[in-house]
């Protein structure tokens, strides 16, 4: 992981060329496997036989219906998630050209988080459907504060800006959450379970919300991966290599929103998994979008995924929330990030 | 220059919607409780317990000066309380049974949980003084008490400041077990200076709560429940209202893994396993949802007609004795419909 995305530059026979196919292999059998792994696991431990039968075998036994209406659509939730954020993360770091950058870092999901935490205040009874809008005006709402404000400072290179300027943002939404629960204290029991990151209890019903925006927004990458390939070129040289690059830039911005506010809406602010990704994914593939971003997308649900597996066991039979785990894994690797020279060059 | 200006421009404007959107700025230098206090307090509370009969025996003369022993410290008192700042749910209704009024109470800036608890006409005219979590002190000198009741898990961090407004005691609310509830009633009877009506109203508890759990089969296991959207809060053994009907002698469900553990956040899927026989859901709004969920119908409890929806305000909130009185009143009768 110590390759510096400059040096693979450099060296157009390093990893860039390596093959895509049997990474998307790999990374797709280990994700078919802990995917399994979190429906055999819980607080009742199916067999490979239960689970099998579950889902072949038409019979209403509680374990058939733990595993199709609670497990199954769980996995599914955070197998969308994860590669949302992952996706997210990379469309964030190959725009601004910031390693440093993502959903979190930036601010986007806690602009989310305090939409729909507002939301679900005020009007308690709106659906999940519902929220996901507003997921989507806090997170709209922040990344154009974001980048007006470090577009208005002169000093200093604007990726930096932005991710300063991202993290104060964050701090600031967050603080602005946190006095909404302050007020509203007795109501936000569960919320606050909700705050840290939860893939907890989500039912078919968060699935069809999540799939087709999902859907949507990774498509819409796939699609934009072509042209951010010549973005890391810088703008100059993109525009003269024919790239529409506002048109690119506000192409970007809609499905990072999409992507961050869908997932923030349905498990809460998850922060690290599009900060950690796409790094890994460059290690494995290189520098070109047109293969970070889809390999991010794999990489990004397999780390949820298995982080949703552990979160089961650290205080079983209870549950921890998701999201305290990817700090765990995710806090240590953005310090070794931030200290690491040549960032952001 | 210009570029300088407009940036100053946004963020004056980011700044001013915050604040506009925090309402009135509250006192800083208070954190949420730590979990490390709360074992300290819950064996002071314990070791309170028995200082308190010594006490009460000792003052004779009710308005005389007394000394209150409580979590944070000792205060001393002279002569009866007429204004007092209450903090607390559970502490106000203490306050309330023995009849007096709060001047002050940190209603968090609304009134619909003291509307529920039927507490609202009780209280009379008094002056809400900010957030539980965060009282706004500047409003609670304005209001000059003479006693500051306060609970030790949220104000122990301004102890000092609330003593300098007014004596203060610091009982345990948030984090309460039933001798906890048990011993607070007794001490704020003491310092309202009526200690015989806070044991008088004792006795009348522990006869009720003796009667009412003679009518409930003593093999069923019970729960409590608070439901939310997507995942449930099980309320442990330890939790003030499950305590109290533990120690008379009923079989709760769920015993707590930690010593502070009064509930613990869970999927449907615990509570099949747990799978009470009786159970108490509150929070009715979403009651709906769950029970077109195919597993929660396949809850034992749900099956045999032995699910009871209470009121989180007062099955969750009220931790105290006059809260128990309600806890119990509503609990016998359920007791017909409870099968044995």
């Amino acid at each position: 992981m110590n390759h510096a995305p400059q040096a693979d530059a450099r060296q157009p026979g390093g990893s860039s060329q390596r093959k895509l196919w049997p990474i998307l292999l790999a990374g797709g059998a280990l994700l078919a496997v802990v995917a399994v792994l979190s429906l055999v696991y819980g607080s009742t431990i199916y067999s490979l036989r239960e689970v099998y039968a579950a889902f072949v075998e038409p019979a209403s036994t509680k374990a058939q219906l733990i595993l199709t209406t609670l497990r199954l659509p769980r996995m599914l939730v955070t197998v969308l998630i994860g590669a949302n954020l992952g996706m997210a993360g990379a469309l964030m770091q190959a725009m601004t050209r910031n390693p440093l950058a993502s959903p979190s870092v930036f601010g986007l999901n806690a602009g989310a988080a305090l939409a729909v935490v507002s939301m679900s205040l005020m009007l308690p009874g709106l659906s999940a459907a519902w929220r996901v809008y507003g997921a989507f005006a806090g997170a709209l709402a922040t990344a154009v504060l974001v980048y007006a404000v470090s577009h208005m400072i002169r000093w200093g290179k604007i990726e930096l800006n932005m991710a300063l300027i991202g993290v104060t943002a964050q701090t600031f939404l967050a603080v602005g959450t946190q006095g909404l629960l302050l007020f509203n204290e007795s109501k936000t029991d569960m919320l606050l379970f909700w705050l840290a990151g939860s893939v907890i209890g989500n039912r078919w019903y968060e699935v069809s919300v999540l799939a087709g925006w999902s859907l949507i927004g990774l498509l819409g990458s796939l699609w934009l991966s072509r042209s951010l390939s010549v973005m890391g070129l810088g703008d100059e040289l993109a525009r003269g290599l024919g790239q529409r690059v506002m048109l690119l830039r506000v192409g970007v911005l809609i499905a990072v929103v999409i992507l961050a506010g869908v997932s923030v809406s349905i498990a809460g602010p998850i922060g690290f998994v599009g900060l950690i990704v796409p790094h890994m994914a460059r290690y494995l593939v290189g520098l070109d979008y047109r293969r970070v971003i889809p390999v991010s997308g794999l990489l990004g649900a397999l780390l949820l995924t298995l982080a949703d597996v552990g979160s089961r066991m650290i205080s079983y039979p209870g549950e921890t929330p998701v999201g305290i785990v990817t700090a765990l894994l995710g806090t240590p690797y953005f310090i070794y990030l931030a200290r690491r020279k040549g960032v952001g060059s | 220059m210009k570029q300088k200006g407009s940036l100053l421009l946004v963020w004056m404007i980011v700044v001013l919607i915050g604040v506009a959107g925090c309402g009135s700025p509250a006192p800083a230098g208070q954190e949420a409780e730590g979990a490390g206090q709360n074992a300290s307090a819950q064996t002071a509370g314990n070791s309170g317990a028995t200082e308190t009969k010594e006490e009460t025996n000792a003052s004779a003369d009710q308005a005389g000066e007394r000394t209150i022993r409580h979590l944070a410290g000792e205060t001393k008192l002279v002569g009866t309380p007429s204004r007092i700042v209450v903090m607390e749910y559970g502490l106000l209704a203490s306050v309330l049974a023995l009849g007096e009024q709060p001047v002050g109470y940190a209603d968090d800036g609304k009134q619909e949980t003291l509307k529920e608890l039927d507490y609202l006409t009780a209280m009379g005219d008094y002056t809400s003084v900010g957030t539980r979590q965060q009282p706004n002190l500047e409003v609670i000198r304005t209001l000059k008490p003479d006693l500051i009741i306060g609970d030790y898990a949220r104000h122990s961090e301004v102890y000092a400041a609330l003593t300098d407004i007014a004596p203060t005691i610091l009982l345990p609310d948030t984090k309460a077990n039933y001798d906890d509830a048990l011993n607070n009633h007794l001490l704020i009877g003491e310092a309202l200076g009526k200690s015989d009506e806070a044991a008088a109203l004792v006795e009348a508890h522990k006869a009720l709560l003796a009667e009412t759990v003679a009518g409930l089969p003593k093999d069923k296991r019970y729960l409590i429940v608070s439901l939310g959207d997507k995942a449930l809060n099980l309320r442990t053994n330890l939790f003030f209202q499950p305590n109290m009907l533990e120690q008379a002698g009923l079989t709760y469900a769920l015993e707590a893994n930690a010593p502070d553990e009064t509930a613990m956040k869970a999927s449907i899927e615990q509570l099949l396993d747990i799978d009470p026989d009786v159970m108490f859901v509150s929070n009715e709004e979403f009651l709906e949802q769950w029970l077109k969920d195919p597993l929660f119908l396949q809850l034992k409890a749900v099956q045999n007609d032995q699910m009871f929806t209470v009121r989180h305000s007062k099955w969750s909130f009220n931790r105290s004795i006059p809260g128990a009185q309600v806890v119990l009143e509503e609990l016998q009768a359920f007791t017909p419909q409870i099968k044995p």
